[in-house]
């Protein structure tokens, strides 16, 4: 059976061009993406209509590298995982993805820089509380090792030791 | 009416910043000092009948049978935190403060960094508590940077940087308490003007580290900037426009850091 071409999301997302990287914001998930520039190239021509061939054409002009479907595929693996394609890929297309290991290997060989790597970083969008607090106040619930540190630098394990505790 | 409304309060002002209007009722002068040293820098009297927020808090003293009583804040109606420690208190209420303030400033960002101004420019250092954000910030002030703000980066529409001027949070040690200590006493100016953003450095202190920044290329600068962006899932339309232009046009540099002395005069020379 033949993979579908894929097709990029729009709903519930808010997307900015940032020079040549993608700011993805979704309204649902509440996550961040920043696509670099070849996997907003390929993300931007996930049409429904354009191959995989075109794809890579349009990634090797625009890095110079050679052309390597293999690195359109890693592309769309790691927009399907940030689920960013409105079709999401066959799970049987995304275990033949190479490795990221692979490419790196290839990259070095060819002598380009990273920046031919596609990526997707990703971020939680923190409430307001989590984003502007410095500290968390005496009696507050707090881990030893996630979150924000108490405003007395001490978090009282319960038992004593745990992760999770309480600030003095 | 509210059981709450009908405390005995005693005093009771009403205040407005960037088009907030908030107010602060307690039942004894201390506590209305205590919320008034939290205030923001640029925070002025409002006479308006009306608040979009209302604070209250009550409580501390001592009981008839001799017991302390609770000191509790209330954000509306709802407790936000009921404790024996005053400090604790006026942490909770500048906290819940500036959170009603960031989520409804409509025209305004706030990141959790620190700003100081060099040669017309804003250097923002973002960052979660603990990574050494007031020692750069204080190093900076003994370098000759302008004084914008030790922890809160207050952004307009058009992505410039505010003065938002309270004092530094000195830490004396890592244990204790905040200690605040005033700009001038680095032997720095305070900032004015709003300023556009020439440099954003993501540092992290690690004892005996050099400086070697990484630069970041504009997204993901800005994806690390919205980590420390407040009403980021409440607004996010204005808070990415706003960030981008704050981004735009600035360099940006991720990195452990060491000593702030030797970090802050390389910053300076990378504007």
């Amino acid at each position: 059976m033949q993979t579908p071409l894929p097709v990029a999301r729009t709903d519930d997302l808010i997307v900015l061009d940032v020079d040549d990287e993608t700011v993805a914001y979704d309204l649902i998930r509440h996550r961040v993406y920043c696509l670099n520039r070849i996997a907003a190239i390929v993300w931007g021509m996930c049409d429904g209509k354009t191959g995989i061939d075109r794809m890579t054409t349009a990634v090797s002009t625009a890095t110079g590298a050679p052309r390597d479907r293999d690195m359109v595929w890693y592309a769309l693996r790691r927009l399907n995982g940030a689920r960013l394609l409105a079709n999401p890929l066959r799970p049987e297309a995304v275990e033949r993805v190479v490795s990221r290991r692979e490419l790196l290997r290839r990259i070095r060989i060819s002598g380009l820089g990273l920046f031919i790597l596609p990526t997707v970083a990703t971020i939680i969008a923190p409430s307001t509380l989590q984003a502007q607090a410095s500290c968390l106040p005496s009696g507050a619930p707090c881990s030893r090792t996630l979150g924000l540190p108490c405003c007395s630098g001490q978090c009282r394990g319960q038992p004593p030791g745990a992760d999770l505790g309480t600030c003095s | 009416m509210d059981a709450l409304d009908r405390h005995g309060w005693t005093d009771a002002a009403a205040f407005e910043w960037l088009g907030v209007r908030f107010g602060i009722r307690t039942d004894s002068p201390d506590l209305m000092a205590l919320a008034g040293s939290r205030l923001p820098p640029a925070s002025v009297p409002s006479e308006s009948d009306h608040v979009d927020v209302l604070f209250s808090l009550t409580g501390g003293g001592y009981a008839s049978r001799g017991m302390r009583r609770h000191q509790i804040l209330y954000e509306g109606f709802a407790t936000i935190t009921r404790t024996l420690d005053r400090e604790a208190l006026a942490d909770a209420f500048d906290s819940a403060l500036h959170v009603a303030l960031a989520e409804r400033a409509t025209q305004w960002v706030f990141v959790h960094a620190g700003v100081v101004g060099w040669q017309g420019r804003a250097i923002l250092l973002p960052g979660a508590t603990f990574t050494g954000k007031t020692s750069l910030v204080a190093a900076l002030l003994r370098a000759g940077a302008v004084f914008y703000s030790d922890d809160r980066a207050v952004i307009d529409a058009a992505g410039r940087v505010h003065p938002y001027a309270k004092p530094l949070s000195i830490r004396e040690a890592r244990t204790a308490r905040q200690v605040p200590r005033s700009a001038t006493s680095f032997g720095a100016d305070v900032g004015s003007k709003p300023l556009p953003v020439g440099l954003v450095a993501f540092t992290r202190y690690r004892e005996g580290a050099s400086w070697s920044p990484q630069p970041l290329p504009p997204g993901q600068a800005m994806l690390a900037v919205l980590e420390h962006t407040s009403a980021l899932r409440t607004r996010p339309r204005t808070v990415l426009a706003t960030l981008r232009r704050t981004i735009t046009g600035a360099a940006s540099y991720r990195g452990v850091r060491g000593d702030a002395t030797e970090t802050a005069a390389r910053l300076l020379a990378l504007i």
